[in-house]
């Protein structure tokens, strides 16, 4: 197979697209078609200041390696959620994202919650209820919300998490399934502002998981290899392996669903809940202070309160 | 690829630390490292 553009030996063959690239030129082609897309978007500009949340995986750190090479003024961000039994997940991949961060003299800011917080995400898994069913759930929740405290504390503009479209797409399926109008509803890759939530942007949402494997193997970004060991029975890991197998016997499903799903956004198919700015200002938790819709304490504060 | 049940778009093949496309013909010999690109989330 040869490259479109030079005719050179192709490295990376994307059906979706009916695109295959040499090295060279994939290296030129992902980061314009993501800077395409944060653009088309209006997510930032670079006179922001640019906070990327980053795992030590192959999404985050070529997120950040493109939002570096476009010249975005970025800083990054680890949470270590302690899970280190077994094959030392979370000190592997803070490693990684050090490592990643020295090479090119970027600043990564790290969170430690059990230092933080008194206890790591399996010790607070084993202890609730909700962690002991839904792992992923709470840990996205904790994420979120120290994520949110972080950039808003340190007056960033903008906050990037790295979820790619085989992210985005199974979590389409999941709540499309489930009608979650809710969900459906907050899907876009920009969530704006509002009183005590910053800016929080997708730049990789129409990125394949495979095209930023490959962009990370071929800049040479070491990055962790291993899976979470609490994702292996994950929703989001069934609803995946589904859309692999349509996606490989029609090339794009994946990509259709998710932009046909903006279109229809845009079209106001999933209405959003409207609160004003008074609204929002006052549903504040009496003790952290960020929002919440739940009348007293916020959800995180709640989980460590049971403590 | 096809006749182990592995997904050209779930997997890159790297043969000799380069990335090579699925179309490719691969020697008897030769070293294929199938690298998973699907991750939990």
């Amino acid at each position: 197979m040869r490259c479109r553009k030079c005719g050179e030996k192709a490295v990376i063959n994307m059906r979706q697209h009916r695109l295959s690239l040499c090295k060279q030129h994939y290296l030129e082609w992902l980061p314009n078609h993501v800077l395409k897309f944060i653009e088309k978007h209006e997510m930032f500009s670079k006179h922001d200041r640019i906070l990327v949340a980053v795992s030590g995986g192959k999404d985050s750190l070529a997120l950040w390696d493109i939002l570096w090479k476009l010249g975005f003024h970025t800083e990054g961000f680890y949470i270590n959620l302690g899970i280190d039994a077994e094959i030392a997940y979370s000190n592997r991949s803070m490693k990684f994202a050090h490592e990643f961060a020295n090479k090119r003299n970027l600043t990564l800011h790290i969170a430690d919650i059990k230092r933080e917080y008194g206890e790591s995400i399996p010790e607070i898994t084993t202890r609730t209820r909700r962690g002991r069913e839904k792992p992923c759930s709470l840990c996205g929740l904790i994420k979120r919300h120290i994520m949110n405290r972080f950039a808003l504390d340190g007056q960033y503009d903008i906050l990037v998490t790295a979820h790619n479209l085989d992210d985005e797409a199974a979590i389409l399926l999941a709540n499309t399934l489930d009608w979650s109008l809710e969900f459906l509803a907050r899907g876009e890759p920009v969530l704006p502002s509002k009183p005590g939530f910053l800016k929080k942007v997708k730049p990789f949402c129409r990125t394949y998981e495979r095209e930023a494997a490959a962009y990370a193997i071929l800049r040479n970004i070491d990055y962790m290899p291993d899976e979470c060991p609490f994702s292996i029975d994950s929703k989001q890991l069934y609803y995946k392996k589904y859309l692999n197998e349509w996606e490989e016997k029609r090339p794009g499903t994946k990509l259709r669903f998710y932009l046909n799903y903006l279109k229809a956004i845009a079209q106001g198919a999933f209405p959003a809940r409207q609160e004003s700015a008074e609204q929002l200002a006052q549903q504040r938790c009496p003790q952290c202070g960020q929002p919440t819709n739940t009348g007293s304490f916020c959800a995180f504060c709640k989980l460590f309160d049971e403590t | 690829m096809k006749e182990n049940h592995i997904y050209a778009s779930t997997h890159l093949a790297v043969r000799y630390g380069e990335l090579i496309t699925d179309d490719e013909m691969v020697k008897p010999g030769d070293l294929i490292e199938l690298i998973p690109v699907i991750s939990g989330g």
